[in-house]
């Protein structure tokens, strides 16, 4: 029923392509800082906006002040929503009003079935008792018009897929007649594939009336679906232009200020030969269990001493899953043997691996990396296994480790107070740097990287990628597992392909482009 | 407990749901059964066929099972609450000391005679509505953990309850609040009590068209109405179903009912489940948390009203461990302590197997001290073995 209001209204709307949401003069403050400064952006019906800008640029501020996580009141200026002066306390104003946010990795509930999820909080129910039927089949209709067609009974428990829990999102803010979506980083997670099916949700959702807001960093994506790019920086509106005659280079100097160049620095430091060999996998393979839902490998596979090998799939190849293997974290699923070194290695729990010389950084920064309440020097120290003690006695050597601490702040360009900061206050670039140097403390031989970049501004990226080179030339190992196919062109020697856990390629990057490397991992070729 | 695999093909088969494949992952199927509803009653089957034995039948007998089934009443009804509360992924541990204020509260206004058996009645459940709004408002307003909110709870009312009895026990309670701990359903009600039972035991049976549910509902009809024939066979054969047993039963159906098909019901999942997703879809969190601890707060004052009526006079020690027996019920039942899981029928068969055995030890004369070594180890092991079947029958964490 509600769908077919959302239908009545797109029809209406046809005659009067008004503004759905405008934005006037926003500014909000943060204690001294000022976050957003006299913001203002329209959104018409049928128009999808990018909205970009690097980290700390207001993005986020502005998308929750949009959708009411920031309430009338805390901020000046004002948002107007379908006419009318939008005045949201709470999430829920929005909602009602028609703005709805699609997050980053889907805001489900999976203990409910996949129906119940999609119609939450917006249940058909009489005195309060839940209409089975009608909720079923509201929830069917507003994934058929995402062209999914899904038992809506089934849990989504199990099902898995960042993917299926934004669809079962945008279903949601579908069936609630939303008329404004703001996805805000939603293809972050997501594989290839799965970037295309969303970019042409996006589109349609506009056909049929809505305004979309879409946020994120990938300029690529931002070109290929968007009307209009609005660029933030420093909290000002830098840039808003119709798409037609922008390209990368407009956008990333409107995001940075200057004229830095925003893809992964054009010029390969050309390898000086590769040399002995560090790693050597040997049909090395992972059985699927109730925590690693996909066989992975066989996988075969040298890395010498100096050379960066991109791990590249989709999302749901089995990178992490193979990352994570060789890093100990599943020894009894595992099979086949590594050689490291020269030697015989068996890892089979994450400290084993430290101490012989194994390194990890995990995709999941916020879940598997950094303790938010302790100080950046505590976040480096907490993987310190090898080298000289850090203890005098049961004692904590405090000044030996300020004084690493320091170096490797100084060496990986983190921006922050100092060792004793809280890590929670640094920006996601500055703690995955701090998360690399808890990596690098052990002076490592092969480096474990998975998506290092994932969800950090082009400036950090830079220092990312400036630091594996820096690792390698100096004789370390890496595997770099990543999505994007140019950061995996450009950043590495070879690429290992994997598809759904399989390896299906080992190329040499300088002889490969993009469009072979999605080939590859899509089965075409 | 259907596994990842078979919940997945179910999802993908929308034309064919019977074409499923054999599932590739399957945890290990004793531990899985041991860890559902009927694993609890095959547990529960068991201690009573021990018990049965060592007692040489007196355990099974129509007396003790009737005693059995009022001893379990005022845990269970607290534990309906407390699975509330615990599954939206928060706690109360004031329960308890509710109760022994509450009941002191009670024994003093029906001693001083001033209301009549539903001013009585009236004083209780306002009690139970105020707690829980105090309870509430610390946790959902200001912030605070329920774990300490309600352990300062735990303090605060016992102590207030000390503080008003000075210590004694309090006697003289009049015989209409006797009704609620002594009388027993009997002739024509309880015959209506037990097929409305029958019926509900039988419910499941409605989905027999549906291929992929029909084993499922076989056995949830099956072990339903084999419960009620046993409870019909003790309360018909002995003196009727206890009053607290009739309450909690009640209780049980409706909030089982509203748990599953109300909006309310399947928000508290929600809550407990993803309180961020609950959050951004829109329910009102606060309000959820604030309800729960009413909820509790006014089954505490039934319980209440049980024991007073069972007791006849307010001992100053009532409702000791109370929170800690409707917790271990919760969690027997199945339910996790980090939400978003757990039912209603899980938590009377969890407070059922833990009144077995303490029952059962009572008739063979074992002291008090190894009946609590006994409830601690059931309690452990019951969690295990849900902690075994999630990791897949692995013995051992990861290091």
């Amino acid at each position: 029923m509600q769908v077919e209001a959302f239908v009545a209204a797109t029809t209406l709307s046809g005659h009067n392509a008004g503004e759905l949401l405008q934005l006037d003069g926003i500014t909000v403050e943060f204690g001294a800082n000022r976050a957003l400064d006299d913001v203002s952006f329209k959104v018409s019906a049928g128009e999808v906006v990018g909205l970009m800008g690097a980290n700390g640029a207001g993005k986020s501020t502005l998308a929750k002040v949009i959708v009411g996580e920031i309430p009338h009141g805390s901020y000046r200026g004002t948002v107007i929503c379908g006419g009318k002066v939008a005045a949201f306390a709470h999430s829920r104003d929005a909602h009602r009003a028609g703005v709805a946010l699609v997050h980053q990795e889907g805001s489900v509930v999976s203990q409910l079935t996949i129906g119940e999820n999609v119609m939450l909080a917006i249940e058909p129910s009489r005195l309060g008792i839940i209409d089975w039927k009608g909720l079923h089949a509201q929830a069917d209709a507003a994934l058929r018009r995402l062209g999914l067609a899904i038992n809506t009974r089934t849990p989504l428990a199990g099902q898995g897929g960042v993917a299926l829990m934004e669809q079962v999102e945008i279903a949601r803010a579908i069936a609630s007649g939303s008329r404004v979506f703001v996805f805000d980083e939603s293809t972050s997670a997501l594989g290839a594939g799965e970037i295309t099916v969303l970019l042409q949700r996006m589109r349609e959702l506009a056909a049929q009336g809505a305004g979309v807001i879409f946020i994120s960093h990938r300029t690529d994506e931002i070109l290929r679906v968007c009307d209009r790019v609005v660029v933030l920086r420093d909290g000002h509106v830098a840039m808003d232009t119709p798409k037609s005659g922008l390209d990368q280079g407009a956008i990333a100097r409107a995001m940075l200020g200057s004229g830095r160049d925003n893809v992964v620095s054009g010029v390969q430091s050309a390898p000086s030969g590769r040399r002995e060999t560090m790693v050597r996998l040997n049909r090395w393979s992972l059985s699927r269990s109730l925590e690693s839902p996909r066989d992975v490998g066989p996988i075969d596979i040298d890395v010498a001493a100096n050379e960066i090998v991109a791990v590249y799939g989709p999302l749901g190849a089995g990178k992490s899953e193979l990352l994570q293997s060789l890093y100990g974290f599943m020894p009894e699923l595992t099979n086949g043997a590594i050689e490291l070194a020269g030697a015989q290695f068996r890892p089979r729990s994450p400290r084993e691996s430290i101490l012989a010389g194994i390194a990890y950084v995990s995709a999941e920064r916020q879940r598997d990396g950094v303790v938010p309440y302790l100080s950046v020097l505590e976040n480096m120290m907490l993987g310190w296994h090898r080298g000289p003690p850090r203890w005098r006695g049961p004692f904590v050597d405090h000044p030996r480790c300020a004084d690493l601490c320091r170096s490797m702040i100084r060496d990986l360009a983190i921006r922050t107070q100092g060792p004793d900061q809280p890590i929670a206050a640094l920006s996601g670039g500055n703690q995955q740097k701090v998360l690399l140097a808890r990596a690098l403390i052990n002076e490592p031989r092969l480096v474990l990287l998975d998506e290092p970049t994932r969800g950090i501004d082009l400036g950090a990226k830079q220092d990312v990628y400036r630091l594996v080179r820096k690792l390698a030339s100096t004789g370390t190992a890496v595997l770099y597992a990543t999505m994007e196919e140019s950061e995996a062109l450009h950043l590495s020697d070879r690429v290992l392909v994997l598809r759904d856990g399989r390896q299906v390629a080992l190329v040499e990057s300088k002889d490969t482009n993009p469009h072979t490397l999605l080939a590859l991992a899509g089965g075409l070729q | 407990m259907t596994t990842i695999a078979e919940s997945k093909s179910n999802a993908i088969a929308v034309a064919s749901p019977e074409a499923r494949p054999a599932p590739p992952i399957r945890a290990n199927s004793i531990i899985s059964l041991l860890r559902s509803a009927a694993g609890l009653l095959l547990a529960i089957a068991i201690v009573w066929i021990a018990f049965s034995i060592l007692t040489d039948g007196v355990f099974v007998s129509d007396r003790n099972l009737t005693n059995l089934m009022r001893q379990t009443a005022m845990t269970a009804m607290v534990a309906i609450g407390m699975l509330v509360v615990v599954v939206q992924g928060e706690i109360d541990l004031s329960v308890g000391s509710f109760l022994s204020l509450c009941v002191t509260v009670v024994a003093m206004i029906e001693v001083s005679g001033v209301v009549g058996v539903w001013g009585t009645i009236a004083a209780a459940l306002g009690m139970g509505i105020l707690v829980g709004l105090w309870n509430g408002t610390w946790v959902a307003r200001f912030g605070l953990p329920s774990f300490v909110a309600t352990l300062g709870g735990l303090m605060l009312f016992r102590g207030l309850a000390l503080a008003l009895s000075g210590g004694r026990t309090i006697t003289g309670v009049s015989d209409d609040i006797r009704f609620f701990g002594e009388a027993f359903v009997t002739g024509p009600a309880l015959w209506a009590f037990i097929v409305a039972a029958a019926i509900i035991s039988l419910w499941p049976l409605r989905s027999l068209g549906d291929d992929s549910q029909r084993r499922r509902a076989l056995v949830r009809a099956g072990l339903g109405f084999a419960s009620v024939v046993l409870l019909g066979w003790a309360t018909l054969s002995y003196r009727g179903l206890p009053m607290p047993v009739a309450i909690t039963l009640a209780t049980a159906a409706l909030v089982s009912w509203m748990l599953t098909n109300t909006v309310w019901g399947r928000h508290v999942y929600a809550v407990g489940g993803n309180r961020d997703a609950a959050r951004s879809a829109g329910i009102p969190i606060t309000m959820h948390l604030m309800i729960s601890f009413v909820l509790i707060g006014v089954l505490t004052s039934i319980a209440t009203l049980m024991l007073v009526g069972r007791l006849g006079s307010a001992p100053p020690e009532s409702g000791l461990f109370l929170e800690l027996n409707a917790i271990a019920a919760v969690v027997i039942g199945g339910a996790s302590l980090y939400g978003g899981t757990g039912t209603v029928s899980g938590v009377l068969l969890g407070a059922l197997l833990m009144q077995s055995l303490a029952n059962g030890l009572s008739l063979l004369n074992v002291p008090t001290a190894y009946q609590n070594i006994t409830s601690g180890i059931v309690l452990m092991l019951a969690v295990y073995i849900d902690v075994l079947s999630k990791r897949g029958g692995k013995l051992f964490s990861r290091p």
